[in-house]
């Protein structure tokens, strides 16, 4: 009698209607799916810690790789969001202060008058030296 | 079949995380696995029980497989020791013994009684055997494994696993003989 199952040759024929029986035992022997079923319920208690050793076993190209997936888009959008933000404050741009402008600011008219008198230019002059 | 590739490869594929190559070593032992529970345990549920949580036992400690070509015959002794556990926590948790087959019956609907009883039979009279000899004798008639990878595999002597072989069945053949399959069979023949 042939194998159902394995299809696999058997050596010893001493006692054949033993060989013959002892088939009953296996699960397959009424269902058909009971070994595929049985290989996908152990791959999916073992998934958890397939994705470790994945995770651990990851090259250094890989792990820059993953992270790369994971940063280009979020800048890309950073970015985007940014641009955004700039084109909708449609606020005109202010004219950028020159340094000696920016040094002046504040310092009234009769003091920049004094300090631009020729006295003031032959030596140094302090605004508190300045007479109204 | 032809292997195109061998234990070794699918072990080391398997440390990494590979699924595909863990795939493929349950697809080749799953059957071996069963039947050695089976040998320990003598009941159909807790052997898939014990295979299923040697699998997942050997994933965590492949790194223990130290000769990953003989991945077969290591996982057959976690599978064994698995089993022995099983059966010792079920008997701490039952204190009347529960008929070999009875909870087989009550699991799921059997199709066809009669092969219920046979196996329910055969199962008893497989108790009657010494642990070595149950394992030698599932692993050869239900699997299918040749006497020489039984003895690679169980690291027993080629010649001690053809007289276990040969005893076991002698042993069942006079345990089921007078029984109607027996009968039968011869009659087929």
């Amino acid at each position: 009698m042939s194998d159902p199952w394995t299809g696999r040759g058997r050596e010893d024929r001493a006692a054949p209607e033993v060989v013959d029986l002892v088939g009953v035992l296996d699960p397959g022997f009424e269902d058909g799916e009971y070994w595929r079923r049985m290989r996908l319920r152990i791959m999916s208690a073992a998934a958890p810690e397939l994705a470790r050793r994945r995770a651990e076993h990851a090259t250094v190209f890989e792990v820059v790789e993953g992270w790369a997936r994971m940063l280009v888009p979020a800048a890309a959008l950073a970015a985007g969001l940014a641009a955004l933000i700039l084109l909708r404050d449609g606020a005109p741009a202010t004219r950028p202060l020159a340094v000696d402008e920016f040094l002046l600011s504040g310092i009234e008219e009769p003091v920049l008058s004094e300090l631009a008198s020729p006295s003031g230019a032959e030596g140094a002059v302090f605004a508190s030296e300045v007479r109204f | 079949m032809i292997r195109t590739t061998t234990d070794g490869e699918l072990v080391r594929r398997a440390r990494a995380g590979e699924g595909r190559a863990f795939g493929e070593l349950i697809g080749r032992y799953q059957r071996a696995a069963f039947a050695v529970a089976l040998a320990v345990t003598g009941s159909r549920e807790d052997a898939e029980d014990a295979t299923q949580e040697s699998f997942l036992v050997a994933l965590e400690h492949l790194e223990d497989c130290r000769s990953p070509e003989r991945f077969g015959g290591w996982l057959m002794t976690i599978v064994r020791n698995r089993s022995r556990n099983l059966v010792r926590r079920e008997a701490l948790r039952q204190t009347d013994p529960i008929p070999i087959g009875a909870r087989s019956r009550r699991r799921g609907p059997d199709g066809d009684t009669e092969t219920a009883e046979l196996r329910r039979r055969l199962e008893q009279a497989l108790r009657g055997l010494p642990e070595v000899q149950r394992e030698i004798v599932l692993l050869h008639d239900l699997e299918g494994w040749k006497h020489r990878e039984i003895a690679e595999r169980l690291e027993l002597p080629p010649g001690t696993v053809r007289s276990h072989l040969h005893f076991a069945r002698k042993a069942l053949r006079a345990e089921l003989d007078g029984e109607q399959w027996i009968q039968s069979i011869r009659e087929r023949a």
